[in-house]
């Protein structure tokens, strides 16, 4: 079976003054109907770029440019026209983003913003489906709710309004940018919670961003590494934390604290990822990788099969 | 609500009892006292005459005293009778503010008409060739003094197409017009002055709007609206437009005062009867008693403008509303 999406050799570069910076380079990564795909990744690898392309939202204006292929069932996005892809926002791909705080439109009230999809679907507003859908994301109090600014509500409880929001018209694929990043760790849990039930309930696929592993392992069903802007390792979550083959993947997981045995001092690694300004040449990790080797320098490691497990480096 | 604008009512007393202060103090100390055109070698002013008006306006008294009576007339709305033709002030004012109300109205009017759409269409478009266009126009009526452009206007519009009245409210014949021929007249003759005004004023705000349009179109509750699949001309008009436009109420607010010290110059340029000319004429002449009222009606204008700013922003604004 065709998957839901399909990236194929997709690179976003940046106009930064007179020079293009990629973002992303060369990513391969398709995601099945019904399932979830967790991407980690250090601040600036590129992982929120790659979530914003399949929605169409990279910047307009000129400075940014997309090559490659990005197909939702066998459809090539990069191939229609903006109102067509516009109409596969929020209908077909929603998106849940970092920061609740700032995701809601300040002025307009919730019952303003979640009746304006609901229009989109319906043709009118129906303040039934606005309490329904409150309902569905665990709002007991949704007329207070759906009366209020978003300022009158707290942080989790505007995430769970912008979940609404995004299930408004069942779409296949749930984007979610760090949507826990910015909350308080007791409604991060819950909020990861509702999203696994959501999940499952609508039967929707999910492309999920973090840079917390404890999540990554509860919520998924594969992962894929990245490392400037290139997908590094990629396979079964299970399979990939249980023995992580990339040098960065080993190095990643090595500086997470544990729970259990002594304090020691936590292992980190050593140097910064590259600014997308000062790339190196070869492998974009060798220069802090500690099993780099003389091809590493002048070759970037590259694999194209992009099911099972799929590991960027000359090692393999 | 109503016990923040009744403290802010009562905040405004010792302001502008402190401005009008200020003003009679520096007026006092500028040369040539109110007397000083009626003085020996005018011959029209006899030394009976001049004695009764240093009387009735307590000149032989110290400052501090005139002053405390002047405020003493001003809350009974007395503001006194002209210097220059003793015709009481509070008529000549009642005569001018109309007119002055009526031009600066229309201008701001258009110009805040005007501004929102070329602003909003400079952001959209940002760095494309209208936006190009658009900043190019803004920067030259930014920088064209306003006389300069009037003077430029009266010569195309009046002298070589002679489309146009240069100055004046209405013509000397406006009185044997009909009642439309009348209300023709009197559009003629703002037609330049609104035109000057507007065009001046259309720069700094349409920037204004570009720039807080640009600002707002980053934000991230922008892009949730693209992500619900919202089509581009609601994310724009509704989603942006509503939070660029908060700030432009304070700038509507704060342009109140304008009305007056805007009219200073290009009333006097256009021979605009209005209050800018009026306020003017009196200080060439130290016609106290008219200076005296003109900048209390300024100074409770730009306080009124504040109060309303500030009462409009958290009309505009539920954060600000709520707290």
């Amino acid at each position: 079976m065709a998957p839901l999406l399909s990236i194929k050799d997709l690179t976003v570069d940046y106009r930064h003054e007179d020079r293009w910076l990629p973002a992303v380079k060369n990513v391969f990564l398709d995601v099945s109907e019904g399932e979830t795909v967790a991407i980690v990744g250090e601040s600036g690898c590129g992982k929120s770029t790659l979530a914003l392309t399949p929605l169409g939202l990279l910047p307009q204006d000129g400075t940014c440019r997309t090559t490659g292929q990005v197909f939702l069932n066998d459809k090539n996005l990069f191939n229609l026209k903006e109102e067509e892809r516009r109409l596969l926002r929020g209908r077909r791909i929603a998106m849940v983003f970092q920061d609740p705080f700032s995701s809601l439109n300040p002025v307009l009230t919730i019952n303003y913003q979640l009746q304006e999809a609901i229009i989109l679907k319906e043709g009118k507003p129906n303040h039934q489906t606005a309490m329904d859908l409150l309902k569905q994301v665990h709002l007991s109090d949704a007329e207070r709710i759906l009366e209020s600014y978003p300022h009158q509500i707290s942080g989790g409880q505007r995430q769970r309004v912008l979940i609404a929001m995004a299930l408004v018209h069942h779409p296949a694929l749930l984007i979610a940018d760090e949507p826990t990043t910015a909350l308080d760790v007791t409604i991060q849990d819950e909020i990861l919670q509702l999203l696994k039930e959501l999940k499952t309930k609508l039967g929707m696929a999910m492309i999920f961003i973090t840079h917390n592993m404890g999540i990554v392992k509860n919520i998924s069903d594969r992962m894929a590494v990245m490392y400037a802007g290139h997908i590094v390792e990629l396979g079964k979550t299970a399979d990939v934390l249980a023995a992580p083959k990339h040098p960065y993947t080993q190095a990643l997981l090595r500086s997470l604290p544990k729970l259990t045995g002594s304090l020691g001092t936590i292992p980190v690694m050593e140097g910064q990822p590259p600014e997308p300004s000062a790339m190196p040449a070869g492998c974009p990790f060798h220069p802090r990788c500690d099993r780099t080797f003389e091809r590493c320098e002048k070759e970037d490691p590259f694999e194209r099969d992009s099911d099972g497990r799929r590991v960027q480096c000359h090692l393999f | 609500m109503l016990t923040y604008v009744s403290k802010r009512l009562l905040a405004a007393i010792p302001i502008l009892l402190g401005i009008s202060f200020l003003t009679y103090m520096v007026m006092a100390l500028a040369p040539g006292g109110p007397t000083a055109f009626m003085s020996d070698l005018n011959p029209k002013v006899s030394p009976e005459v001049r004695e009764k008006m240093v009387k009735l306006y307590n000149l032989d008294k110290p400052i501090h005293v005139q002053y405390v009576k002047w405020v003493g007339r001003l809350v009974r709305f007395d503001f006194g009778n002209s210097f220059k033709d003793n015709q009481p002030v509070i008529k000549k004012i009642r005569e001018r503010l109309p007119k002055t109300v009526l031009l600066s109205g229309l201008s701001l009017l258009l110009v805040f008409f005007l501004a929102i759409p070329i602003g909003v269409l400079s952001a959209v478009k940002h760095n494309s060739w209208v936006d190009r266009i658009l900043t190019v126009f803004v920067f030259v009526g930014f920088s064209i003094p306003t006389y300069w452009v009037a003077l430029l206007f009266m010569i195309v519009f009046g002298i070589y197409l002679g489309w146009l009245p240069m100055t004046g409210f209405r013509s000397i014949l406006a009185d044997e017009m009909t009642w439309g021929g009348q209300l023709m007249d009197v559009a003629k003759h703002l037609a330049l002055p609104l035109l000057v005004t507007a065009l001046t004023g259309l720069a700094g705000l349409s920037r204004y709007m570009r720039n807080g349009m640009l600002d707002v179109i980053r934000q991230d509750y922008i892009r949730t609206a693209r992500a619900k699949g919202l089509p581009e001309h609601r994310v724009i008009l509704i989603h942006a437009l509503k939070n660029s436009l908060i700030p432009l109420v304070t700038i509507l607010g704060l342009s109140l005062p304008d009305l007056i010290s805007a009219g200073v110059i290009f009333e006097t340029v256009f021979s605009y009867p209005g209050l800018g000319r009026l306020a003017y004429e009196a200080v060439m002449a130290r016609d106290f008693p008219v200076i005296m009222a003109t900048v209390t009606i300024g100074a409770f204008l730009t306080l009124a403008g504040n109060l309303i700013a500030d009462i409009s922003y958290a009309y505009a604004d539920p954060r600000i509303r709520h707290r």
